[in-house]
């Protein structure tokens, strides 16, 4: 009988050993940036089909399974009424922190009053917000910059120390300015000459960008650097170029972004796409999860919490990224060692 | 389709009723406005640039001129290019073979235009709305089908010169615009169903009564618009070596405009083939002339959007006066 409760005793024992240690396991999963972390965090994303969406979203996802968080992600799509009210019904269903990514500026507006109302933490992702606590976002000025100063690198190394641009912009678009205007900023820190032959605007879409570029290289086909302000618009350039059967070997092509696998493909061939303006779409969303676990522990945040960009090269784009097949995998040790801005260098 | 009443007058007649001749004369104006302002316009390899860029829209012009004639409308042709560009890549990726690539994206054009045509005839759906919606389906569609531009992985070079090879001098995307051109301008203008689509947007009912099929012509036409959509779609592709999902945006709005500027009537049974090449070469030198003056792009949607006023405001005036001759 003795032995038996022995027995019982140290099967309890290693029962109520394990159960803590499994609890104490299970806490240290969850604890956070600092502290405790919510249960429960809703995205309003916003055209969630584009491909640097998806790669946000694959962050904020990430990021949530290692901290144990249940997320719910809806998509506004273009529509600011619907995002107003998928924003409320995540609020009704009782999220604790929410992020929205905004349709329009003035239209999010009600749903930064509606969360404070409601006593709820809001991360705005992407585009401020009057009223808003924190924002996530890239700076748009100081990645065109870092790309600018790494294609005057390689310029100056590789052609002669000169350089006349073509720019895919999108005027429609500020931050897309901020890029062009980083760009050639970052590139007369190395070619002070540096000379702007045509600012064009692609539309931000490959077949624009080539129509465009074509036209722009019958007019003056002297150029030596191609910048896109996306990917898709520099690799439009880029074909309108080849097309044009102009001397790939004298031209280098910074494109940014990186939302898909297109520039890393393009850096494999060899070609004149050499430099990446990387905006770490992942490292977005994996930031957002940051940020709301602070703000759910009611940490001081900064209105602005920039995320990474970095110029990536022919030689280092593997240290933060792998491609097998069409599927990337991003490397967060690395991309979490960039060094991050303050602010950004211009709005 | 006026020979008999251009017959009745002189040249200042024949200048009335041929609208050709007056977009000819824009077409003039405007090439010779440019080069005063740049030499680089007349350049040969800017002229090979500007036809091998039209070719994709000459070449669904071509449909759509025929839909137009008939009364019809298409408006998903934008996003058919893109998806058709999508599939053909992402099939010649796994399969290597060019020929499959391409069979499958003129397959989906060819199903594309057949349930449009159905939409139309049988679900009596106006043909504007039915194609917005196919126009929503197939970007949605696209989008499912592959979140991100499908690369080329093939490396196969004779798909690479559907859209970037040369012929000689001449860019192969202008050898296939032009076959096609030549082929259907015949259709239209010496066979029975191209008389037909004349007849059938003319006058729907006379046109039943005197025993043409005015469904199935719809339906084929539909499908032959939407095959010259695919064929576009596959030069765009090639010419951009990937797949791109967002490809096409407002293609189809500048292919009918063209279209409309080259004297085809919204309203149907008018339109020629000749208008259509004018129109759409037109506004695609209107766009390479604002590049390469390097004036501001804005210019070329507002200018466009005034040539094509003025082509409606001439052609109601071109009516007019064809209607008083004709009475005279």
């Amino acid at each position: 009988m003795k032995k038996l409760i022995l027995i019982s005793l140290a099967i309890l024992m290693i029962f109520a050993l394990a159960t803590v240690a499994f609890a104490a396991a299970g806490e240290k999963e969850k604890e956070g940036p600092a502290g405790k972390v919510p249960a429960r965090v809703g995205w309003v994303g916003n055209y969630m089909m584009h491909e640097w969406y998806q790669n946000v979203w694959k962050g904020m996802r990430q990021r949530a399974e290692m901290l144990g968080i249940e997320l719910e992600v809806l998509d506004a799509n273009l529509d600011m009424a619907k995002q107003v009210s998928f924003a409320e019904d995540l609020i009704a269903k009782g999220v604790d922190v929410l992020i929205i990514t905004p349709v329009q500026q003035e239209g999010a507006a009600a749903i930064v009053k509606k969360a404070k109302m409601e006593g709820i933490p809001l991360i705005i992702e992407a585009s401020a917000v009057e009223g808003m606590t924190t924002m996530v976002a890239i700076c748009d000025y100081d990645c065109g910059y870092k790309g600018g100063v790494a294609t005057g690198e390689y310029v100056k190394k590789n052609l002669g120390g000169k350089a006349r641009v073509m720019a895919i912009d999108l005027p429609m678009l500020r931050p897309c300015i901020l890029r062009v205007d980083g760009f050639m900023d970052g590139l007369r820190t190395v070619i002070p000459g540096a000379e702007i032959v045509h600012r064009l605007d692609g539309q931000g879409l490959k077949d624009q960008a080539l129509q465009v570029s074509t036209d722009a290289l019958t007019a003056d086909s002297n150029i030596n650097v191609i910048y896109g302000c996306n990917d898709d618009s520099a690799l439009g350039a880029l074909q309108a170029f080849k097309a044009a059967g102009l001397d790939e070997g004298k031209l280098v092509v910074c494109g940014t972004g990186g939302e898909g696998n297109a520039f890393i493909h393009a850096m494999q061939e060899g070609g004149p796409y050499k430099v990446e303006a990387a905006m770490f779409p992942e490292a977005v969303g994996y930031e957002c999860i940051n940020m709301s676990v602070k703000l759910f522990n009611g940490e001081t945040v900064p209105e602005h919490y920039v995320t990474p960009t970095f110029a990536l090269t022919t030689e280092n784009w593997d240290d933060y990224y792998s491609l097998e097949g069409d599927v990337r995998s991003i490397n967060w040790d690395n991309v979490n060692k960039i060094p991050r801005e303050d602010q950004c260098g211009k709005y | 389709m006026f020979s008999s009443e251009s017959s009745k007058g002189g040249l200042l007649t024949k200048l009335v009723l041929f609208n050709e001749i007056i977009l000819v004369a824009v077409l003039v104006v405007i090439s010779a406005a440019i080069s005063i302002g740049t030499s680089q316009f007349y350049s040969t390899s800017n002229i090979l640039n500007i036809l091998r860029d039209s070719s994709m829209a000459i070449i669904a012009g071509i449909g759509m001129t025929m839909l137009l004639i008939t009364g019809e409308v298409d408006l998903s042709i934008g996003s058919l290019v893109a998806f058709v560009g999508v599939v053909t890549m992402d099939i010649i990726n796994k399969t290597n073979s060019v020929f499959l690539g391409v069979l499958a994206g003129l397959g989906l054009g060819a199903v594309t235009g057949l349930v449009n045509g159905l939409v139309r005839t049988k679900f009596k759906v106006n043909s504007l709305i039915g194609t917005i919606a196919m126009m929503m389906i197939l970007r949605g569609s696209v989008y499912l089908y592959k979140l991100e531009a499908v690369q080329n992985y093939h490396q196969l070079e004779t798909f690479y010169s559907v859209g970037n090879g040369y012929l000689g001098f001449m860019p192969i995307p202008v050898i296939i615009m032009v076959v096609l051109y030549v082929v259907f301008l015949v259709i239209l203008y010496r066979t029975v169903p191209g008389r037909r689509l004349y007849a059938t947007g003319g006058n729907e009912i006379a046109a039943k009564i005197s025993g043409i099929k005015v469904d199935n012509l719809k339906i084929l036409t539909f499908v032959a618009n939407s095959v010259f959509a695919a064929i576009s779609g596959i030069i765009l592709v090639s010419r951009m070596n990937s797949g791109q999902p967002n490809a096409g945006v407002g293609f189809e709005l500048m292919v009918i405009s063209g279209v409309i500027l080259g004297g085809t009537s919204l309203g149907g049974g008018e339109g020629t083939l000749v208008g259509t090449l004018v129109g759409l070469l037109i506004l695609r030198v209107i766009n390479n002339g604002i590049i390469i003056l390097r004036w501001n792009q804005d210019l070329q949607i507002v200018i466009s959007g005034l040539i094509i006023i003025l082509a409606v405001y001439i052609d109601n005036k071109r009516k007019v006066a064809r209607s008083k001759i004709i009475t005279t």
